[in-house]
């Protein structure tokens, strides 16, 4: 494939809009010149106004009408915006599409800041009320993380990647360690031993903290290619040129797991807000039961 | 003898490729090139890796060319003969050949495929997506609901709760409940005690507070026992909800008409104080609060002498209690102020004269300031020019208002019931008593030939009195002289003769306290920019009876509603209790704890005067403790 003819992600992206094949892209963000993001500009305007002019004796809060009315809008809005779960799955066009329904999802969760601040009052402290109120930022802010995310890392993992499919990075270094178990059978026990421990020993993937960081603890390879490289001076002739041979397919292969190791980190990087969103939103769930609950049952 | 030979391939989406070939002859050869009878697109086998060769009787021949590498049973191998029932596998780079006999006699398979990635490289899923690292978002999900519920509303509602402790007043009980993950707010002051024991209040599940649970701390009768403060300021409650209109604002509205249903009677203790609102926050209501019965009241209790009130801006005019003194003995009547209303207390006293600066009164006080005091200090006079205020009207110990004046603190100094100086003793009249009066006057004038000598110049009242007996003849006369208009007595006292040598004096009556529906403290506005003066009009009247009480709007020029830069922000609970009690009303209180939320600056800066150096704030402080 010409690189022209590559899929060009930053036309995929959220946020941008390009003529393509003559037809006008737009993304959920744009969709139907921002109507989704007036609505929500609307609700936080009305909101604000309400908080700033209706008398809230003794004080504003979830206590007086106004933080009824704002605790209610708040929690149908969750509610609604947790359905995207479900509604993502049927992709429909017209009013309701799937793209107008992200659009409406992602601004009227914005909303949700101004609607749920004025519904506290400006009143914290260590208690299930406000730690509804902390999950809903967090849920907020892990899907403000996924938009930015979306618009900026598919163009880092494609540059990374190149060509090379997933499938490719993996039979690349299968086929190095192949060549080393070849390289390495004339070579003595514990020189063997080196070479297959980085055949055995390679470490891709991991936990979650080595997948975000793309660094691999203690691998084997890397361990490999230190022993040889501490080795190759005092080699002569043909063992020399043999243990050269080899530390060039290490070298080869911590190349490939590198570009494999960068690819994983963009795609932990891009992936991992969905598990902060997912289940922060249903513990907001469960902590909006418990505050609705503690509030009426100590009413 | 034929060669099977079936290449397997992977498709680039799952699934496999399989495609055969048939080859009629005895050798095979396997390497890269594209010669090859096996090619092999792998850069770890040999152009010409290595030989196939049939040798009969279900064997096979396997030669590596030029040394290339071929394993078997990974072990490298030079020259081998295999036999083909035994189904040998034969790796050349990174492919095998599963060699074995064919279908038909003669026939020798070959199945071509590529070797398996070793172990953790073949599953594609799980290297590269996060969510084999991670518990699914499903059992994330769950586990967090279970743990918040767990947590937040399961633990805090099945940890069973200490004995009940708010009736005792005792403190906080010791051990943790779970419930206080559940405290919206703190609470007002008076009840901080109570923020760790949510069931001392809390004690039905989704039933409000009750009135019930309130009344068992804060019932009257427990006041001897209980340390709460008593059920203070409130109305008869029948009254209250007798008087009380639709109260204004949507909240109180929206309250009225679903309250009922969840539980929240309509006239409660919590319907009006709030709590878990913050400790900055008392439970104090508001003017809008007060005016939605106020302003229409007379329409619902019509029993009522108050007068309808909606705001401060249209505060009715004050209605004192004064004191009518025209009967036989004196009575309180209340009055609508407007300026002319007259007061007699039976005192004959012109404060316009008393607080000249030019008249005899001020050289008096002068001539007495020069002197020193009866007990030999300093006179309370010294200094001063003229008379003031504070030489007759004294604060009582609160500051908030006066005690009554006394003929011998106050009037004793100038004016004098001395009436003979004998051997350096004076001898003065009884005050208060005429009999006493006229019996020792008899005395006296039996003893000493009917004159009284003159005891000095300087003081008057029965000196004077006496030198116009001295001129009059006989005993009976100057007795009279002292009563009649002229005399000591009359001066200041209304005397009614009774009879020959009979007189009685009418009692001087003062009003404690004139506004006993509103609160008014004289040392909250006592300030050097604010003098009596500026209130009362003292120096222009002359009249004895003259009301000297100011009216409202006296007190709107400072006090209002939406105060200017001038002004004092002043709710109703600024003057009035809710709606019992003599005491200082709720936003006085208040003011006790936060001393300073008030200052007398804007007060001083209303009033026309150079302000103060330093604002007086030490009366507000000690007038709202002792309120």
């Amino acid at each position: 494939m010409a690189s022209s003819d590559r899929i060009d992600w930053r036309r995929a992206q959220p946020g941008r809009t390009t003529i393509d094949s003559g037809q006008l892209h737009e993304s959920f963000l744009r969709h139907r010149n921002f109507r989704w993001a007036k609505v929500a500009l609307t609700i936080c305007a009305i909101a604000i106004m309400a908080y700033a002019f209706v008398d809230q004796t003794p004080r504003a809060g979830g206590g007086t009408w106004l933080g009824y009315l704002l605790g209610s809008v708040g929690v149908g809005l969750i509610l609604w915006l947790t359905l995207l779960g479900y509604r993502k799955r049927a992709i429909t066009p017209g009013r309701w599409s799937l793209k107008a329904w992200t659009s409406a999802h992602v601004y009227l969760g914005l909303s949700l800041v101004v609607i749920g601040t004025l519904h506290t009052g400006f009143q914290f402290g260590w208690n299930v009320h406000t730690l509804a109120y902390a999950l809903m930022l967090i849920v907020i802010g892990s899907g403000l993380y996924g938009i930015a995310v979306y618009d900026t890392l598919p163009a880092a993992l494609s540059n990374n990647r190149g060509e090379v499919t997933q499938r490719q990075m993996l039979d690349n270094i299968a086929s190095i360690d192949r060549q080393l178990h070849d390289a390495a059978l004339p070579l003595a026990g514990d020189e063997a031993a080196i070479v297959q421990g980085s055949i055995d020993g390679t470490r891709l993937g991991g936990g979650v903290t080595e997948r975000l960081t793309g660094r691999a603890r203690n691998c084997g390879n890397r361990r490999a290619l230190d022993a040889f490289a501490a080795l190759l001076p005092a080699a002569t002739g043909e063992r020399a040129e043999r243990l050269h041979k080899i530390i060039l397919l290490f070298e080869r292969k911590e190349a490939a797991l590198g570009l494999a190791r960068r690819h994983i980190s963009i795609r932990a990087r891009l992936e991992i807000w969905l598990f902060v969103h997912v289940p922060a939103t249903f513990a907001l769930i469960a902590a909006l039961i418990a505050h609705v609950v503690s509030v009426f049952f100590y009413w | 003898m034929t060669f099977v030979i079936k290449q397997i391939t992977q498709r680039a989406g799952g699934g496999t490729i399989e495609r055969t070939k048939r080859l009629d002859q005895n050798i095979l050869i396997v390497g890269r090139a594209v010669d090859a009878d096996i090619q092999l697109a792998d850069l770890a086998v040999q152009l010409r890796h290595a030989r196939v060769r049939d040798i009969g009787s279900g064997r096979v021949e396997v030669e590596p060319i030029d040394g290339a590498a071929v394993q078997i049973d990974r072990k490298l191998v030079g020259t081998v003969q295999l036999s083909l029932s035994r189904a040998p596998v034969v790796i050349v780079g990174g492919e095998k050949l599963e060699l074995g006999p064919g279908e038909n006699d003669g026939e020798i398979a070959v199945k071509v495929e590529r070797l398996e990635v070793p172990g953790e490289l073949r599953d594609e899923r799980a290297i590269f997506t996060l969510s084999r690292a991670l518990p699914t978002r499903r059992i994330l999900a769950w586990g967090m609901i279970v743990a918040v519920l767990a947590m937040f509303l399961a633990w805090p509602i099945l940890a069973p709760h200490p004995p009940a402790v708010a009736a005792a007043g005792t403190a906080q009980p010791a051990a943790f409940h779970p419930d206080q993950t559940w405290d919206a707010g703190p609470l007002s002051p008076p009840h901080a005690f109570l923020s760790k024991n949510c069931a001392a209040c809390h004690d039905k599940a989704f039933v409000s507070v009750t009135d019930q649970t309130c009344l068992s701390c804060h019932a009257g009768k427990q006041v001897e026992k209980s340390p709460f403060a008593v059920l203070r300021d409130h109305a008869d409650p029948k009254r209250l909800v007798a008087s009380h209109g639709d109260i204004p604002g949507f909240a109180a509205r929206l309250r009225t008409a679903v309250g009922p249903s969840f539980g929240l009677k309509e006239w409660s203790c919590t319907g009006c104080h709030k709590e878990h609102v913050g400790a900055d926050t008392t439970p104090v209501s508001s003017d809008a609060f007060c005016a939605g019965c106020h302003a229409s009241m007379k329409a619902r209790l019509t029993d009522t002498k108050l007068v309808n009130v909606a705001s401060w801006d249209s505060h009715p005019q004050f209605r004192p209690l004064i004191t009518d003194n025209s009967g036989a003995s004196p009575k309180l009547t209340r009055i609508v102020l407007d300026g002319r209303q007259q007061e007699d207390t039976g005192l004959k006293f012109p404060h316009a004269l008393h607080l000249s600066g030019t008249n005899a009164v001020a050289q008096m006080t002068r001539r007495l300031g020069e002197r020193p005091a009866a007990d030999g200090g300093k006179s309370q006079y010294a200094g001063a020019a003229q008379l003031g205020c504070a030489d007759c009207h004294h604060a009582d110990p609160t500051g908030v208002r006066f005690v009554e004046s006394t003929m011998e603190r106050d009037c004793a100094a100038c004016h004098t019931l001395a009436f003979a100086a004998q051997n350096g003793t004076v001898r003065t009249l009884r005050h208060g008593d005429p009999k006493q009066v006229i019996a020792e006057l008899r005395d006296y004038l039996k003893l000493h030939g009917g004159a009284a000598a003159p005891v000095g110049r300087i003081q008057v009242g029965l000196a004077a009195a006496g030198r116009t007996a001295t001129r009059a003849s006989g005993g009976d006369r100057i007795i009279r002289a002292v009563f009649e208009k002229g005399g000591a007595c009359y001066d200041c006292h209304v005397i009614t003769s009774t009879g020959p040598l009979a007189y009685t004096v009418k009692p001087v009556t003062f009003t404690a306290r004139y506004l006993a529906r509103g609160w008014f403290s004289h040392a909250d506005h006592a300030t050097a920019a604010s003098p009596c003066a500026s209130c009362h009009a003292v120096a222009t009247t002359n009249s004895s009876t003259a009301l000297l009480l100011p009216g409202v709007k006296s007190c709107q020029t400072c006090h209002a509603v939406r105060p200017t830069a001038s002004q004092v922000a002043s709710p109703c609970s600024s003057c009035h209790s809710y709606h019992n009690g003599a005491g200082a009303p709720a936003f006085v209180r208040t003011e006790s704890a936060e001393p300073g939320r008030l200052t007398t600056k804007t007060v001083a800066s209303a009033i026309d005067k150079p302000s103060p150096a330093k604002p007086d704030t030490a009366g507000i402080v000690s007038a709202a403790t002792a309120g």
